[in-house]
């Protein structure tokens, strides 16, 4: 229980980093900057929750 | 060959090998109504991820997406991962004790769920009525979409929609949820292989390989950042209903009840995760690079969205071009079919079953007709492309909305949750209205981006429905303080 709450907050915390960064640090971002931003967050995203429900 | 030619051979293979996929499948047996609807709990893992996913991704990625990326950018992508990014961790969150209630309380159909965790079968109805307004139209914009694939081959566009409205019956009604999983993931396989060839292709097509340059390119038109487009408010309307889609559309709710053990149900969400990163991250790039062959005069400038596939697609040789159809094909009837299947479960379940004491064999005799019927108005509403209807199905999660604090308060568990079915069908009636109203008052496809005080309508029904289950829980946990020994002694 204790575990999914840790995880749930993670996952709000990627949200806001999802939605906050692009439109005040990278708001004016060119080249692969943005693509590779969201692609990565997400890619990390992946792999940290196969790591989690491993443990289930 | 020409284009059309090698279509049909490919098409009817497509059928054929579906079909006998959907036959094999009647292995299963159907006996009963969660047999039909759900495999009785029994789906592997491979079946599991698959059928989430192709009911998941429907004919909008290869179609929508790509031409939304072509013309508004890398947003495009934020859009599709933040989808992804919310399924991933509510299925996490969520699904494993979900999965388990599933089991001990016997549910087959969402609205079922609904209306048993709060105790009140008005919501049960509500909500069913509600999945029937939202996704009718939703599903018949999948049926449009077959038929306007062969209308671009110089085909009939009545047979596009002859064909789509025969494989969503035939492989529905062979063997219920197991020929529609089946199939899901037959064409599951295709669309992935699909896009992996596009991909290849269009890049092939490009005079410069030299990344600086395609960088360069798409650089000068600014679709490497955020166009004026995808200002934060755009981006808010097209994410929200998205991002609770997996807690709110009946289709991919209903496929966490169906792995066979939790190991399945594990490996559902590992394989899931991969094909929705890998998906996504292909059709983008297949837009991007769609762009860039524009800059470059390969391609003309296409102004409306939903034709850069199809004209890309013809550029290309006949075998790939008529694979890539086929598998635009596959991603609409594999979203189709398990959503008619799902709006049957509740029709069934909530409105006929739990109301009649009925033989097994006399409801999915009743099952049948209604999923026979509920693809008839489909495909009536394909042929007739009533303008209104058609474009609701750009609303359709948005009217799902209200469904995600009901069915996340649900989920939670939270004590004395019988004490919330007011508030439960208040904030479902009341979120409900605010996206037909602003539907009726702007029409479907300028409400899904106006803004009500500077708040896009999607954001206004979530709030608006998740403050009235606030409000009653607030009301009903006061009322429930135990009132201290010193205040007793006053009266």
């Amino acid at each position: 229980m204790k575990q999914t709450r840790i995880y749930a907050i993670v996952f709000v915390v990627v949200i806001i980093l999802f939605y906050t960064v692009p439109y005040t640090t990278l708001r004016d971002a060119k080249g692969l900057t943005l693509i590779t931003y969201w692609s990565l967050l997400t890619f990390v995203w992946v792999i940290t929750t196969l790591l989690y429900i491993r443990r289930w | 060959m020409k284009v059309l030619e090698v279509f049909s051979i490919i098409l009817t293979s497509y059928v054929l090998v579906g079909t006998v996929i959907a036959i094999i499948s009647r292995r299963y047996g159907i006996k009963s109504t969660s047999d039909y609807f759900i495999g009785s709990y029994r789906l592997g893992s491979f079946l599991s991820a698959m059928t989430y996913a192709a009911t998941t991704y429907s004919a909008f990625m290869m179609v929508g997406l790509v031409g939304l990326t072509y013309a508004t950018g890398v947003g495009a992508l934020g859009f599709e991962l933040a989808y992804l990014v919310a399924t991933i961790a509510l299925l996490t969150i969520f699904s494993r004790s979900v999965w388990g209630m599933a089991r001990e309380r016997r549910w087959v159909s969402p609205s079922e769920m609904l209306s048993d965790l709060y105790r009140s079968k008005l919501l049960g109805y509500l909500v069913a009525i509600t999945y029937f307004i939202a996704l009718i139209p939703y599903t018949s914009a999948q049926v449009i979409g077959i038929g306007t694939i062969l209308e671009s081959l110089g085909l009939n566009y009545v047979l596009g929609i002859i064909i789509a409205t025969s494989l969503i019956l035939i492989w529905t009604i062979l063997a219920g949820l197991w020929s529609v999983a089946s199939t899901d993931a037959y064409q599951g396989i295709l669309m992935i292989t699909a896009s992996i060839i596009f991909l290849w292709l269009t890049l092939i097509k490009l005079p410069s390989t030299d990344l600086k340059t395609v960088i360069n390119t798409l650089d000068n038109v600014g679709l490497t950042g955020l166009t004026p487009f995808w200002n934060f408010n755009t981006f808010l309307a097209y994410t929200i209903p998205w991002i609770f889609f997996a807690v709110t559309n009946p289709q991919v709710v209903q496929r966490i009840y169906m792995p066979a053990t939790e190991k399945a149900l594990k490996n559902m969400i590992t394989y899931f995760s991969i094909y929705g990163f890998l998906y996504t991250v292909l059709v983008v790039i297949i837009g991007l690079l769609a762009r860039v062959l524009t800059e470059f005069k390969v391609l003309p400038f296409i102004s409306y969205r939903d034709l850069v596939t199809p004209t890309l697609v013809l550029t290309l040789d006949p075998i790939p071009a008529s694979i890539i159809l086929i598998s635009i094909t596959a991603a609409a009837v594999s979203t189709a079919n398990s959503i008619i299947l799902s709006v049957t479960s509740s029709i069934v379940r909530d409105f006929y079953e739990s109301k009649l004491r009925v033989s097994s064999r006399e409801v999915l005799v009743v099952s049948n007709i209604v999923v026979i019927t509920l693809t008839v108005i489909t495909a009536l509403i394909a042929y007739l492309r009533p303008g209104f209807i058609v474009e609701m199905s750009v609303l359709s999660s948005v009217i799902l909305l209200p469904l995600a604090p009901i069915t996340i308060i649900g989920w939670l568990r939270v004590k004395n949750l019988e004490s919330l079915k007011y508030g439960a069908v208040t904030a479902l009636i009341c979120g409900v209205s605010i996206a037909v109203y602003n539907a009726l008052i702007y029409g479907p496809v300028r409400a899904f981006l106006t803004t009500v005080l500077g708040i896009p309508i999607s954001l206004l029904v979530l709030i608006t429905s998740t403050s009235i289950l606030i409000i009653n829980y607030v009301i009903v946990t006061r009322r429930r303080r135990p009132q201290i020994p010193s205040e007793r002694s006053k009266y």
